[in-house]
């Protein structure tokens, strides 16, 4: 992950887009919370710009 | 170097390699080119250029067979290749016997070669050096050089100004880059994707690039079959791959029809991995590629908790 993250920098993009989290399947709260904030963080980023230029 | 090309006859006239993967010069045009060396006369066209445009340690890794043993005189960079080939266990590194040759620092056109910090090929079995003196580095090359009664000396490492200098250019070579926004970086990097004619030379010219089934053909359905430029994960998913690995010996950038810079994008990539695991590609057999094997110590080093 970390040397993904390096990448994303590298090239440009925000290494933000990119999350691991363990989450066992008892956890269903911290679950839906990293989902939460994975999707605001994504939201607040816009669309992958790799999307758009084809 | 008169020597080098002595050494390789010996080794051909005693047998102890079936032959010798080098660069020779080809006789009517002058360029160089791989060559399978098995007679003096084509010993004597090695061409001994600190720079040519194609891997010998990729052959080499198709050359070896159970039996045969064969001799490579490369430059720094293709040793360090070989050894990342032998790593993955795409090479018996008992069955090559490695010359390697000293590389100019000056005089060189090629971005690759001006960022590049390894001139003295140290892991080479023998080692020949820019004034014309050799060095037996292992046992191997010990063995080798008493066949030619030839004065070995001590084992040399680049020196620390050189590496210095090469810091500096690298330092030039992507300060730009560094300083801008990342929405900028992304653009320079994408207007350069977009020239990509999906020729896949990079990918076969990469020494490290090997597997036999690869995720970037057409039918792995990543990089869509047909179209141009191809989707841009073409050149991400490359450079995940052999980013942790590449020995900057730009051989993919030279292939490229397009001029993309391409080395300029994964040797940056791959000097902050080495910073980050503490791993320099091609010096040691031992040292494992970080992506391929993380150990559980790394991971803690990371942060990452595994119960």
């Amino acid at each position: 992950m970390a040397a993904l993250g390096k990448l994303l920098k590298i090239v440009g993009l925000e290494p933000d887009r990119v999350r691991l989290e363990w989450v066992s399947a008892s956890e269903g709260v911290k679950f839906a919370e990293v989902v939460k904030e994975f999707t605001e963080t994504i939201k607040s980023l816009g669309p992958n710009p790799l999307k758009k230029v084809a | 170097m008169e020597e080098l090309r002595h050494l390789v006859k010996e080794m051909l006239k005693k047998g102890i390699v079936q032959g010798v993967l080098a660069p020779v010069r080809e006789s009517g045009n002058g360029n160089v080119s791989p060559c399978f060396v098995t007679t003096e006369r084509d010993a004597d066209r090695i061409a001994l250029d600190s720079y040519y445009p194609f891997s010998l340690a990729k052959l080499v890794s198709k050359q070896v067979g159970k039996d045969t043993k064969v001799g490579m005189v490369g430059t720094t960079c293709d040793v360090q290749a070989l050894i990342e080939l032998a790593k993955r266990e795409q090479v018996v590194l008992d069955k090559v016997l490695v010359i390697g040759v000293e590389c100019e620092e000056e005089g060189f056109p090629y971005p690759w070669c001006r960022r590049c910090e390894h001139l003295v090929p140290s892991m080479a079995d023998v080692a020949f050096y820019q004034d014309g003196t050799v060095s037996a580095n292992t046992e191997k090359g010990k063995e080798l050089l008493s066949l030619m009664n030839a004065s070995a000396r001590e084992k040399r490492e680049t020196p620390p100004e050189a590496k210095e200098r090469a810091l500096q250019r690298q330092e030039e070579d992507w300060a730009k880059l560094a300083r801008l926004e990342p929405k900028e970086r992304l653009d320079y990097w994408l207007s350069y994707f977009d020239r990509c004619i999906k020729c896949y030379g990079c990918r076969n010219s990469c020494p490290i690039c090997f597997c036999k089934d690869c995720y970037l053909e057409p039918h792995k359905l990543i990089v869509k079959p047909g179209g141009n430029p191809p989707d841009k994960m073409f050149h991400l998913v490359r450079l995940m791959h052999v980013g942790d690995s590449c020995v900057n010996c730009g051989r993919c950038e030279a292939s490229c029809p397009m001029s993309i810079p391409i080395s300029r994008l994964y040797h940056a990539l791959n000097k902050e991995l080495s910073a980050l695991f503490g791993y320099e590609p091609g010096l040691d057999l031992s040292s494992l590629p970080p992506l391929g094997m993380i150990t559980e110590e790394d991971m803690k080093n990371l942060g990452v908790e595994l119960d």
